[in-house]
């Protein structure tokens, strides 16, 4: 590539200006004349994206406008461009035709299109084509930093390291879990059963059981098929269970009185309720009559005192009048008739009182007597029912025992009874071992379809470590290519351009392949970086800036800004001439804003801002 | 990175070439180069998710 001419409309301190460029050019200006605004430019134009990462493209426009543009004239491989594009990322692309004489658009959308005008990457040109005097500022520090080696510093390789780091761990992570399910495999073990030999025996059990209930089939119907010993046993035990409990019964009724007693008491109550017709006082009444003959006999006898104690005195208090003794004796001997007639009566109250309340009484213990007898009758009638029900089920069963005992006689029942019996037992027996003979065989089962889905698990896991293994052999391998690939340019490259950078022959430099770092040697001593003097090392920068450009692509363009920064005068003519040198094989744009350093260049080919 | 386009094209190669060398299909090598690409556009995509990626759609889970 070989850029021609610039455009830039409202960009940095530009409303409009137009430059153009040769094989070296410098750009001269004071400072904030708009020297590194054009660098940016170029880089924008080219790629869209501002070449200081740590601004944005609306930052390239002039103060106070929203849009700028940048339109970049250049030829690539005998092609005639003209890039244009604006702030607001519109593109547009057109290809001078042979003749000269007109444009033809190309693309207008991505910077994908653009690829085989611009065949290096952004980030790769931006270090193997441009030099910010920013980038020194590590570069100068001393590096290697963080065990990376200065190729690696260079090509940002930290997000690489990062996911190498993490399949390592993906790795792991992937072996932990084939580790976890094979855990889980181990402790499912296999039942000691043997499956060939739990089928056989479960066929040997079949066949028994089936002679078995044959066996038993041929006693019962020898035994004319009535003497069942199950069902004569249910019928024994169901008699022996009525006789139980007819007998409870008949032991709590025999706590009861006889019936017959019970009934002649009842009639004897009920005759003597019946008869007691009379009607007597309210015993109340009588209460209260006593309670006023009482009154009445009180009153009188004090009545009676009273009127002895006036009988003894001559004359009366109040009134002082002579009173006679004839008459009080008179008062006297009524009111003591009186008292005595009324104490009779009293008399007659408190008998008829007594009377009725034993008469009440009487009633009262024959009805509760009443009460008790009419209870037990109902109880004992009610046994009576039950025992004759009980009974009835008695004989019931009674009679189906004889009917299932049929003709055979006791001892025939008994011996073939239990021999039957043995056999149902023995064939109880056989069909819980079957049962647990089949369960055991589904459990075998069972376990072995579980062992095959965790084998089938356990494959699935080795697929998976097999593929973050290959994920990071994979990644160690590129990450080595990359190395050893850019290595051998990077090496080849720089002993090439230590022919034109005179400066640093007093250096013997190299790239090692282990470390990728610079290997410095002066006089049979090995230096480090931070061991040379400034102006050496941004020196032996540029040098490898081209290396890696060789190396890794450039844009055929060498553009820095301000790289005299910092440099005494002969350093500077030493980096003029270095210039000049690297303007034979790629075309040099350089700012300065140092008036000696640009003066060591032709004028033809400066720009003064 | 610097040039994730150089790199993930390195990564393929190999990726491609191991998988042939182990027997896997092209179909899985495509994959872990397809989660790789993520990975490298996603720097959260750490190492729990890059597996998860890796299982996922899988007929036996892990």
């Amino acid at each position: 590539m070989k850029i021609s001419q610039l455009k830039v409309e409202h960009i940095g301190c530009y409303s409009g200006s137009s430059f153009q460029f040769s094989d070296l050019t410098v750009i001269y200006g004071e400072n904030r004349a708009g020297k590194s605004t054009l660098i940016y430019a170029l880089y924008y134009a080219l790629y869209g994206k501002h070449l200081n990462t740590t601004l944005s493209v609306p930052d390239l426009c002039q103060k106070g406008e929203k849009i700028g543009a940048a339109t970049l004239h250049f030829s690539h491989e005998q092609t005639n461009c003209q890039l244009w594009r604006s702030t607001l990322g519109t593109v547009a692309l057109s290809i001078l035709s042979e003749d000269g004489t007109q444009w033809k658009s190309l693309v207008q959308d991505t910077s994908e299109s653009l690829k085989p005008f611009v065949p290096i990457p952004a980030d790769i040109a931006s270090l193997t084509s441009f030099f910010r005097e920013g980038e020194l500022i590590y570069f100068l520090k001393d590096i290697p930093r963080y065990n990376k080696t200065l190729l690696q510093q260079l090509l940002e390789m930290d997000d690489i390291f990062i996911l190498q780091s993490r399949l390592k761990k993906t790795t792991g992570i992937a072996k932990e879990k084939r580790k976890d399910i094979q855990v889980d495999q181990s402790s499912l073990k296999l039942p000691s059963l043997n499956p060939a030999t739990a089928q056989k025996e479960t066929e040997e059990l079949k066949t028994e059981i089936g002679r078995i209930d044959a066996e038993i089939k041929n006693l019962m119907a020898a035994s004319g098929g009535a003497a069942d010993p199950r069902l004569l046993n249910m019928l024994q035990r169901t008699i022996d269970e009525k006789k139980t409990e007819i007998a409870s019964i008949e032991k709590a009724r025999a706590e009861l009185p006889e019936q017959d007693i019970l009934v002649r008491k009842k009639e004897e109550i009920e005759k003597s309720i019946s008869e007691s017709t009379v009607v007597y006082s309210n015993p109340d009444e009588l209460q209260r009559q006593l309670g006023s003959y009482d009154q009445q006999i009180q009153a009188l006898k004090s009545d009676i005192q009273r009127l002895s104690d006036m009988e003894k005195q001559p004359s009366c208090h109040a009134c002082g009048q002579a009173l006679s003794p004839d008459h009080f004796t008179r008062l006297i001997s009524e009111r003591r008739t009186r008292c005595a007639e009324i104490e009779n009566n009293r008399k007659r109250v408190a008998s008829e009182l007594l009377t009725v309340q034993s008469t009440l009484q009487d009633q009262k213990a024959s009805k509760i007597a009443m009460g008790t007898i009419q209870r037990q009758l109902a109880e004992i009638q009610h046994w009576n029912g039950k025992v004759k029900k009980l009974n009835d089920q008695l004989s019931e069963a009674a009679g189906e025992y004889e009917k299932a005992k049929g003709t055979a006689d006791d001892m025939e029942i008994e011996t073939g009874s239990r021999h039957i019996l043995e056999l149902q037992s023995q064939h109880a027996e056989l069909q819980k071992r079957l049962i647990g003979l089949n369960i055991e065989i589904q459990h075998v089962e069972q376990r072995k379809t579980d062992l095959e889905k965790y084998k089938e698990k356990i494959r699935e896991a080795d697929h998976l470590v097999l593929l973050c293994e290959i994920a990071c052999q994979a990644m160690d391998r590129a990450v080595a290519a990359l190395n050893q690939n850019l290595m051998e340019k990077v090496r080849e490259s720089l002993q090439e351009w230590a022919g034109h950078f005179q400066y640093l022959d007093r250096f013997d430099i190299e790239m090692t392949p282990k470390e990728l770092s610079p290997i410095i040697q002066a006089k049979g001593f090995t230096y480090k970086l931070n061991q040379m003097s400034k102006s050496e090392r941004i020196f032996l920068y540029l040098m490898l800036k081209l290396a890696i450009g060789d190396a890794m692509g450039h844009l055929g363009v060498f553009i820095l800004d301000d790289p005299a920064d910092g440099l005494d005068f002969k350093r500077q003519q030493v980096l003029a001439h270095l210039l000049q040198e690297v303007s034979g094989r790629r075309q040099v744009i350089v700012s300065t804003n140092d008036d000696r350093f640009a003066d060591i260049f032709p004028t033809s080919s400066r720009i003064n801002l | 990175m610097i040039s994730q386009e150089m790199f993930f094209d390195l990564f393929g190669v190999h990726v491609r070439q191991l998988a042939g060398v182990n027997g896997v299909t092209d179909d899985d090598a495509e994959r872990i180069i397809q989660i790789f690409a993520e990975a490298m556009k996603n720097p959260y995509m750490d190492e729990r998710h890059i597996y998860q990626r890796l299982i996922e759609n899988r007929d036996v889970v892990v």
